[in-house]
């Protein structure tokens, strides 16, 4: 009787120990397969929400950037289309990546597709900048136009003039005439030189945008000084 | 006579001063816009906002009577002011970009 006891208890120790020793090999197995922990979950969580709204501030920017360049009329054609596609692309680019962070399981994942909203389109630092030099261009040769239509009306103001300083106003004039093609100068080759910088060349693309914001500040001098001598023209007349 | 202004500042407030005194001459009565051969000049659309970039109204060749150019010219400044707010506006907020970083949204 006792040897069949300790048959027994030999017998269910040796199933317990087989049991154990199958169950956990499987149990492992499970734990790795089973998903993210919670603390994966709330990364991932937290990853996909600062990637949504880090994406919808950047839409908001393209929209009014997509407003802005509609309205600068004194673009070239080839410079309005090139701002168009290019906000258009960013904008369905950046539509797909906020679908596949929300489809994203992993951290590492979530993590490096949220990592490409900066890295991918550098909306801030380039983007943005491109479009509001190249609407800067756009003003000022707006300007440009503006001042020349303004020289043809004091020509014939001072071709009729039979009083006041007329040979003075006739040198403020040709000054304003003078800046006016030295700004022109300067702006004409902006957009030109900012509309093909891409975000993969950002940062070493970055010195070309602050020469083209050089060039736009010092054309605003220009303008400034022609605004000057065409205030001069009309003091000389009066 | 000639002048040199280096500073931008100082170029705009001259050139607002001027205009207020050139506008002010221009409008002392001596001509009515019936006297003119085409319309009256109207400021140019522009918008102060995000700034428009619309050509001045009077694009029409060179006013053909010294009244009607200085009309001309008076809204010619204040649309090259306007153009030029807008301008500075503009090239601020590229500047602001261009001087600033982008950080990590995974932080």
């Amino acid at each position: 009787m006792k040897r069949s006891h300790l048959a027994a208890a030999t017998a269910v120790l040796a199933a317990a120990a087989l049991t154990a020793g199958l169950a956990t090999p499987a149990f492992a197995q499970t734990a790795t397969t089973s998903g993210p922990t919670a603390n994966q979950q709330a990364r991932l969580a937290f990853l996909k929400a600062r990637g949504n709204g880090a994406i919808n501030v950047r839409l908001h920017t393209l929209s009014n950037d997509g407003t802005l360049v509609t309205s600068a009329v004194h673009l070239t054609q080839s410079d309005q289309s090139t701002l168009a596609s290019l906000i258009s692309a960013d904008e369905a680019g950046l539509s797909s990546l906020e679908t596949t962070i929300d489809n994203d399981t992993t951290v590492p994942q979530a993590t490096t597709d949220v990592r490409s909203i900066v890295t991918s389109y550098r909306i801030y630092v380039l983007v943005d900048p491109k479009i509001h030099l190249t609407v800067a261009t756009d003003r000022g040769l707006a300007a440009v136009a503006t001042f020349q239509q303004l020289a043809s009306a004091d020509q014939t103001e001072i071709t009729a003039a039979t009083s006041g300083n007329i040979a003075a106003a006739k040198t403020a004039l040709s000054s304003m005439n003078n800046e006016v093609v030295l700004a022109e100068n300067l702006l004409t080759p902006v957009p030109g030189e900012v509309l093909p910088l891409v975000p993969a060349g950002y940062p070493a693309n970055k010195p070309t945008l602050q020469g083209a914001a050089t060039s736009l500040r010092q054309a605003r001098q220009d303008l400034g000084m022609a605004q000057a001598y065409a205030g001069q023209v009309q003091s000389d007349l009066a | 006579m000639r002048i040199r202004i280096r500073s931008a500042g100082t170029a705009l407030a001259l050139g607002l001063g001027l205009i207020v005194g050139a506008a002010a001459c221009g409008g002392s009565g001596s001509s009515s816009p019936a006297a003119t051969t085409g319309p009256a000049p109207t400021v140019a659309p522009v918008s102060s906002g995000t700034g428009g970039s619309a050509a001045p109204a009077a694009t029409a060749g060179a006013p053909s009577s010294p009244s009607a150019a200085a009309a001309a010219a008076t809204t010619d400044l204040q649309s090259i002011n306007a153009q030029l707010s807008s301008f500075d506006s503009e090239l601020s907020t590229a500047n602001t970009g261009i001087n600033s970083t982008e950080g990590d949204p995974t932080q």
